[in-house]
């Protein structure tokens, strides 16, 4: 009972892993970079490089926004942060779409757009929905992946009979193949306890999402159950406009009173309902930099009065869910834990490619020929080093864009992403045609890329690696320094794979 | 599993499995969030039955989906699971609130 209970999950293991590991390995290399969402923003906004501001004024960031949108029905002013200096405007467009603009903290002017989605609306976005928006479809894979995900530690635990043993043995002298299994378990053991708790909470973050009818039978009394639930859960006030035109009271006293509210904490963003209109009312939420919890604590106030309309603060259970949603946010200021969590990542893209590439070698021999082999093969390589090399050419073209870029109809931010996404399938092609060999091309230039993405912020910027190191400024300086490092392991994995490569066709030529 | 009919047979064995372990586990994870959030709500305040029980409905899909794999009958799967999906269908769509 025991040895087929093993041998079920080993099967399980073997298949769910093959089959999910390319989307696991996107999901793990977007939810690695956005550790630094905010850091790679700076990077590639420069017009945002700014120090952060001294004091709060919310009364020029206004007169911005009745100037780019007097007509939207809502205004989210994202207030600055240790890590985002600048105050960011996000604002529904004619169309429903939300648009942002990022405006200089201190006079509210807006900044020159960058047209570029950069970290926080490109590489996060992707790292929970990859960017497909039509019915969620995007939150849903990602959801089966984060299930299978939890099913494959789990099953992984289950096939290995020492796991303890797992925790010191690294052969990295051994044989390839050797070496490569002991990678695998080593990151899938080191790091279960983070990626088990990352990835449950990446799923609890979107509990409505997933299970949108947990609310069916205990809220049976309401119309809409879930709509209720959200309501009474998360905290909602909204009320319609009174179509007359009102004027706004100064923000800064309820500013004054929400810190008053929240032992000394500002808000984290400020919301204008109705601008303009006589029923408008300003929302304020509670900022996350000091607490793991991202928190809901809101306070709803009467644009015209200024007098608070509602105040909200989470029940227990809720605030739980929050505190577990806020460990894989990690939106608190933690520089050693930001690192942990970054270094965490990666050890859970290593995990995915080493299995991957176990896969292959127990293939290998007998199946060489078959096109289903074939088939994994250029997936593996297109999915590994592809996304890395389709993320740096993203960089790259950041870099190379002139700001006023347009073609064929797409602005600058759609024409990065149009990078990201064509390399990406260049390099799936690359890896169905030259099939192992693929690797080590990617790895020359994944190498190549990163480096070009720091000369080219040399060049274009002016903030080179000695200006920014002598000046501590840590964003851009930790983003260049991360890209020669990523270099150097490239250069050294396409050597390696060279050695390698010889020795195998020495293995073919001598029998 | 040596005759081709022996290996399609494997096929559609597998093909059912994965069908149970993904979909007929999330109905029968659905029925118990569901159920589970109506019993809490009893002692607790009702968005709060409701998120601790979803919340815990990601471990018994966990639970459900691993043992889609090991358990080898597969009408027991299809019992449990389908049985649970066809629970959490049957709430879902004549709860007396869509009414």
């Amino acid at each position: 009972m025991v040895a087929s209970w093993r041998e079920s999950m080993r099967w399980q293991h073997t298949w769910v892993g093959l089959v999910l590991g390319a989307l696991l390995f996107a999901i793990f290399w977007m939810g690695s970079l956005s550790v630094f969402d905010k850091e790679i923003d700076r990077w590639m906004m420069p017009a945002t490089r700014l120090e952060p501001p001294e004091s709060l004024s919310l009364a020029p960031a206004l007169a911005s926004a009745r100037k780019v949108a007097p007509d939207a029905s809502r205004w989210r002013l994202m207030l600055p942060t240790s890590r985002s200096p600048q105050m960011r405007l996000y604002y529904p467009d004619a169309g429903g779409d939300l648009q942002f603009v990022d405006l200089e903290p201190g006079t509210g002017r807006p900044l020159p757009p960058q047209g570029t989605l950069a970290g926080s609306e490109f590489i996060f976005p992707f790292h929970f929905s990859l960017h497909l928006k039509a019915g969620q479809l995007g939150y849903w894979l990602v959801g089966l992946a984060g299930m299978a995900m939890l099913s494959l530690l789990v099953s992984g635990l289950v096939v290995h009979r020492k796991p303890i043993q797992d925790l010191f043995t690294f052969r990295a002298h051994k044989r390839l193949g050797r070496a490569n299994l002991d990678l695998h378990n080593l990151t899938g053991v080191v790091g279960l306890p983070f990626h088990f708790i990352m990835t449950l909470s990446g799923l609890v973050i979107f509990v409505n999402i997933y299970f949108p009818d947990a609310a069916t039978l205990a809220y049976d009394d309401a119309a809409d159950p879930q709509g209720r639930f959200i309501e009474e859960g998360l905290g909602r006030f909204s009320r319609p406009p009174a179509g007359e035109p009102g004027t706004l009271a100064p923000l800064e006293p309820m500013l004054e009173r929400a810190r008053a509210a929240w032992s000394g904490e500002g808000p984290a963003f400020v919301r204008v309902w109705h601008p303009g209109d006589a029923a408008s009312y300003v929302e304020m939420r509670r900022s996350n930099q000091n607490m793991v919890r991202i928190n809901r604590d809101q306070l709803y106030f009467d644009g015209g009065t200024g007098e608070v309309l509602f105040r909200f603060e989470a029940m227990p259970l809720m605030k739980t869910q929050r505190f577990i949603s806020g460990l894989h946010f990690i939106q608190f200021d933690h520089w050693p834990l930001r690192w942990l969590y970054f270094g965490g990542g990666l050890s859970g893209c290593v995990m995915i490619v080493t299995g991957f590439i176990f896969w292959l070698q127990a293939r290998r021999k007998r199946h060489a020929g078959q096109g289903a082999f074939r088939l994994v093969e250029g997936l593996t390589v297109g999915s590994v080093t592809g996304i890395i090399l389709a993320t740096l050419a993203f960089f790259v073209a950041n870099r190379l864009l002139p700001l006023e870029a347009r073609f064929a109809g797409y602005e600058r931010a759609a024409l990065e992403v149009w990078v990201f996404f064509l390399v990406w399938l260049g390099a799936f092609v690359h890896g169905w045609l030259q099939r192992s060999d693929a690797w080590r091309g990617q790895c020359w230039a994944i190498a190549m890329l990163a480096v070009a993405a720091v000369a080219l912020n040399a060049v274009t910027t002016g903030d080179h690696l000695l200006k920014t190191l002598a000046e501590g400024y840590w964003p851009v300086a930790g983003m260049d320094l991360m890209l020669l490092a990523g270099a150097a392991v490239a250069v050294w994995s396409a050597r390696r794979l060279t050695q390698h490569r010889a020795v195998r066709l020495r293995e073919v030529e001598f029998g | 599993m040596s005759t081709s009919g022996g290996m399609a047979q494997g096929w559609l064995r597998t093909v059912q499995r994965i069908g149970l372990a993904v979909a007929g586990g999330y109905g029968f994870s659905l029925a118990a969030v569901v159920l589970l959030a109506w019993l809490l709500s009893a002692v607790l305040p009702r968005s709060e039955a409701v998120v601790l029980a979803a919340m815990l409905g990601f471990l018994v899909y966990l639970g459900v989906s691993l043992w889609a794999f090991a358990e080898q009958r597969l009408l027991t799967l299809w019992l449990v699971l389908g049985g649970g999906s066809l629970a959490a269908w049957v709430m879902v769509s004549l709860a007396p609130g869509v009414a």
